[in-house]
């Protein structure tokens, strides 16, 4: 076991690591060895770990990466994780994937995997549509058939098929991963001065490319170890930060709002987090992991689900962490992200919940604006 | 070279089609009054027959909203909108209806009721953000038809399939689903007679649609698949699933065949024959088209004749013996077929057959700034069928709504780029 420093040094690099090493070496480790990239928001990790492939999740390029030639795929509107991704394909560090699933999270990135097979025709890339009428009774059956549709795509890439005991071992795996992600948010929202939601982020974010088995080591180490950090609580804003499910903002945003504030829960990489119990492993675990995405999942601004206004969601959220406030953010062209801040801002009016609106984009360099921003919101919440 | 005659076939078509426009504006302007139900929907994915069983009204925001656009009036509606604190970079669609809200639901063409239902879908994002915008503002439930679109590129969907018949189940179900949530609103009982009358008008209403689309394989076209194609569009969505619906498209078709053995053509000295991608520019309708026509091209066909009118345009007839299950199944296929053309778009649009039949020199992407559903694939699109199959294309950008971002100076000077290029490649045999 490494001390914490290390840990948490170790996690950002593999966060940052635009040249994919880590997935790379785990690939030309064994010749038959496969890795599945998906792009945000939820991806059922678990039946392509159980085809023993390596599931990645693509989350664009942040602000270390210029997008030279994936400008002259997108129109100027188009959102800057779109077009980092499409760059980090173009230039050639996604190569080694052997499929790459996307999802209609919104209008942009339902056009990804036709863009990603004109543009890389030998990597096979699909659409995996999990179901937008959440609340339809037939729903669970029917992503239960896509499950199994995906299924038999993957096991064809792979090359052979995936028994239940195989998805069973691998739900109980993700299970624990999931768990200790809750383990270290709880963390957060408990003692937020022993892990800032920046290092929060980059130990998540690290999960988006290691093998689960190794992520979970990680968690375990650091989870480990957090009790015993050498911080004490400062006199700092509790706010929940909102608008980050797909596109990421920079590590910089993040620390620059935490000068003022404690972060304590956030949306970054909530796809990682989207099922909120332990799926179960009895009977049919393709069933399983479809009735828990319906069932037991949390809210994100792409997915439409009656029982879930999202403002309504944001406020038990803000007022389960004990926040005095949120942030509410919203990608530069971001449909789903600029919508809901309206929602949010009505809302917060009357229910008398403080809050700002935020834009932002992954590769934002300049953080002034922001921290003007945040300075003035939490001063207005200290000196109420 | 076509022949200088009087008679134009769409002279009828726009007079009826303004006719239909006008009365179903006075019947929305009475349904309020009269207490009667109102569903809004939208120009993809709306099952327009089931909501005629139940004699629901049916508003189309994006066509109000383009109506604001084309009486350069959608900036105020704009403005009210961002007032009230929408983006800048919210689809405009959304804004001017959010607008026309603010402003007591007055719209140019008369009063618009409030919605009683508002039915989304996930064909567009946009939709169920928008449904969502509904429930809030005018407190009233949102139904979202979930259908599931092509997985992948050159991927077969065939009936008889797990994957069809899967799809073909859950989209079945949701529409048994929106049947009771429409029995609790209007009070009446499902009548699966009157749903196989209204899928027994659109199957004429469509068979004559497929045969307005194929005419413009003559030369020369005997319409603007843009200028007047949005015409046609306006009738396919208003008035699916009626018998005026019917016999408007079985009169226009009659009308285009009279013009055909009459070699009409809606430009007197075609030279040019384009495919048009993407949505409208309604903001500057014939500005846009002026700077074709002044080139004596004309837009022959476009994919915004198919996924704006939901699809119907393959092979596929309601089987009204099985009313509902035909409407999930057309309702499925038929979207299918039209968002393959949009996502996949090179499927589509490299399609020698479909190039040669209507004649088509080259390709123009409008991409519209507020709606990426549409527009996302076009610039790479462009890059892949230029670079691999040297087709001449040409890529705008500009909105749907908003006049803002229609810069007629820039536009123009790209198309007159691409007209130079495509005379020497035409006329020259230079490349």
């Amino acid at each position: 076991m490494g001390c914490l420093e290390d840990l948490l040094y170790r996690s950002r690099v593999i966060a940052e690591d635009l040249q994919f090493q880590g997935p790379k070496a785990w690939k030309a480790a064994q010749p038959h060895r496969k890795v599945l990239g998906h792009f945000q928001v939820y991806f059922p990790e678990e039946i392509a770990h159980a085809a023993g492939m390596l599931p990645i999740k693509i989350v664009g390029g942040g602000n270390k990466l210029e997008a030279r030639r994936a400008d002259a795929h997108l129109g100027s509107f188009i959102c800057s994780i779109m077009r980092s991704t499409l760059e980090l394909g173009l230039s050639g560090r996604l190569s080694f994937l052997d499929m790459m699933v996307t999802h209609p999270i919104c209008d942009a990135a339902r056009h990804l995997a036709g863009i990603w097979t004109r543009t890389f025709p030998n990597q096979p890339a699909q659409i995996l549509y999990l179901p937008q009428n959440p609340n339809s009774k037939a729903a669970v059956k029917y992503l239960y058939h896509e499950y199994q549709r995906l299924q038999r795509d993957i096991e064809q890439i792979a090359g052979h098929s995936i028994s239940e005991e195989d998805l069973r071992k691998s739900i109980a795996l993700y299970n624990e991963n999931r768990s200790l992600l809750r383990e270290l948010y709880n963390l957060r929202k408990e003692s937020p001065w022993l892990l800032s939601a920046s290092e929060s982020f980059v130990i998540v974010k690290a999960g988006t490319i290691l093998p689960k088995e190794e992520h979970n080591q990680l968690l375990r180490e650091i989870l480990s170890l957090l009790p015993e950090r050498n911080a004490k609580p400062q006199d700092k804003v509790r706010v929940v930060f909102v608008g980050a499910f797909c596109e990421l903002p920079p590590i910089e945003m993040i620390e620059t709002m935490e000068e003022m504030c404690y972060v304590v829960d956030d949306d970054f990489l909530i796809g990682l987090r989207w099922l909120t119990e332990d799926v179960s492993c009895e009977g049919d675990p393709l069933w399983n992991l479809a009735a828990a995405y319906i069932e037991h999942s949390t809210w994100a601004s792409t997915q439409y689900d009656c029982h879930k206004p999202k403002e309504k969601m944001l406020e038990c959220q803000v007022r389960a962490a004990r926040a005095q406030g949120a942030i509410c953010a919203a990608a530069k062209f971001c449909e789903p992200g600029v919508d809901d801040q309206i929602a949010y801002a009505k809302h917060f009016d009357s229910a008398g919940v403080s809050y700002i609106l935020v834009e932002f984009e992954e590769k934002q360099t300049s953080f002034e604006r922001l921290k003007m921003q945040t300075e003035t919101f939490a001063e207005a919440i200290l000196f109420e | 070279m076509s022949q200088t005659v009087q008679y134009s076939p769409l002279d009828k078509v726009r007079s009826e089609a303004r006719r239909s426009m006008e009365a179903w504006f006075a019947r929305l302007g009475q349904a309020e009054e009269k207490r009667e139900p109102v569903a809004n929907v939208f120009v993809m994915g709306n099952c327009l027959e089931l909501l005629q069983v139940f004699d629901v009204h049916m508003v189309f925001p994006e066509i109000l909203a383009l109506q604001t656009a084309v009486r350069k009036v959608s900036l105020d509606y704009i403005h009210a909108a961002e007032g009230w604190g929408m983006s800048t970079d919210a689809c405009n669609y959304v804004k001017a209806d959010v607008g026309m809200a603010l402003k007591g639901m007055q719209h140019p063409g008369g009063k618009i009721p409030k919605p009683s239902l508002a039915i989304g879908s996930n064909i567009c994002l946009v939709f169920t953000k928008w449904a969502e915008i509904w429930e809030r503002l005018h407190k009233c439930p949102a139904f979202i038809l979930d259908i599931p679109l092509g997985r992948a590129h050159s991927r077969p969907y065939v009936p008889g399939s797990s994957q069809y018949e899967a799809d073909k189940e859950y989209v079945l179900a949701q529409l048994w689903e929106l049947v009771e949530l429409l029995g609790k609103i209007t009070g009446k009982r499902f009548d699966p007679t009157k749903l196989a009358e209204a899928e027994a008008h659109t199957n004429r209403a469509m068979n004559a649609w497929r045969g307005i689309l194929e005419i413009n394989q003559n030369t020369p076209a005997l319409y603007d698949a843009l200028a007047d194609g949005v015409v046609l569009l306006g009738m396919i969505n208003i008035a699916r699933g009626t018998k005026e619906g019917a016999d408007f498209f079985e009169m226009a078709l009659e009308e285009f065949k009279r013009g055909a053995e009459q070699h009409y053509g809606v430009l007197p000295h075609e030279k040019f024959r384009l495919l048009f991608h993407g949505v409208a520019c309604y903001p500057a309708m014939r500005r846009f088209q002026a700077m074709f026509h002044g080139w004596n091209s004309v837009f022959v066909t476009s994919p915004y004749l198919t996924f704006a009118c939901g699809g119907f345009v393959g092979d596929f007839l309601f089987d009204t013996s099985k009313p509902m299950e035909s409407l999930a199944e057309l309702t499925l296929r038929c979207n299918h077929l039209a968002h393959q053309a949009m996502y996949f778009t090179d499927e589509f649009l490299f399609n020698r057959a479909l190039m040669e039949k209507f004649h088509i020199d080259g390709i123009v992407f409008h991409a519209v700034k507020s709606c990426r559903t549409v527009s996302t694939s076009h610039a790479n699109t462009r890059e892949f069928l230029s670079r691999h199959h040297r087709l001449p294309c040409l890529y705008l950008e500009s909105d749907h709504v908003d006049p803002r971002y229609f810069s007629e100076a820039q536009i123009k000077n790209r198309v007159d780029a691409f007209f130079e290029a495509l005379t020497q490649k035409k006329f020259h045999g230079r490349e």
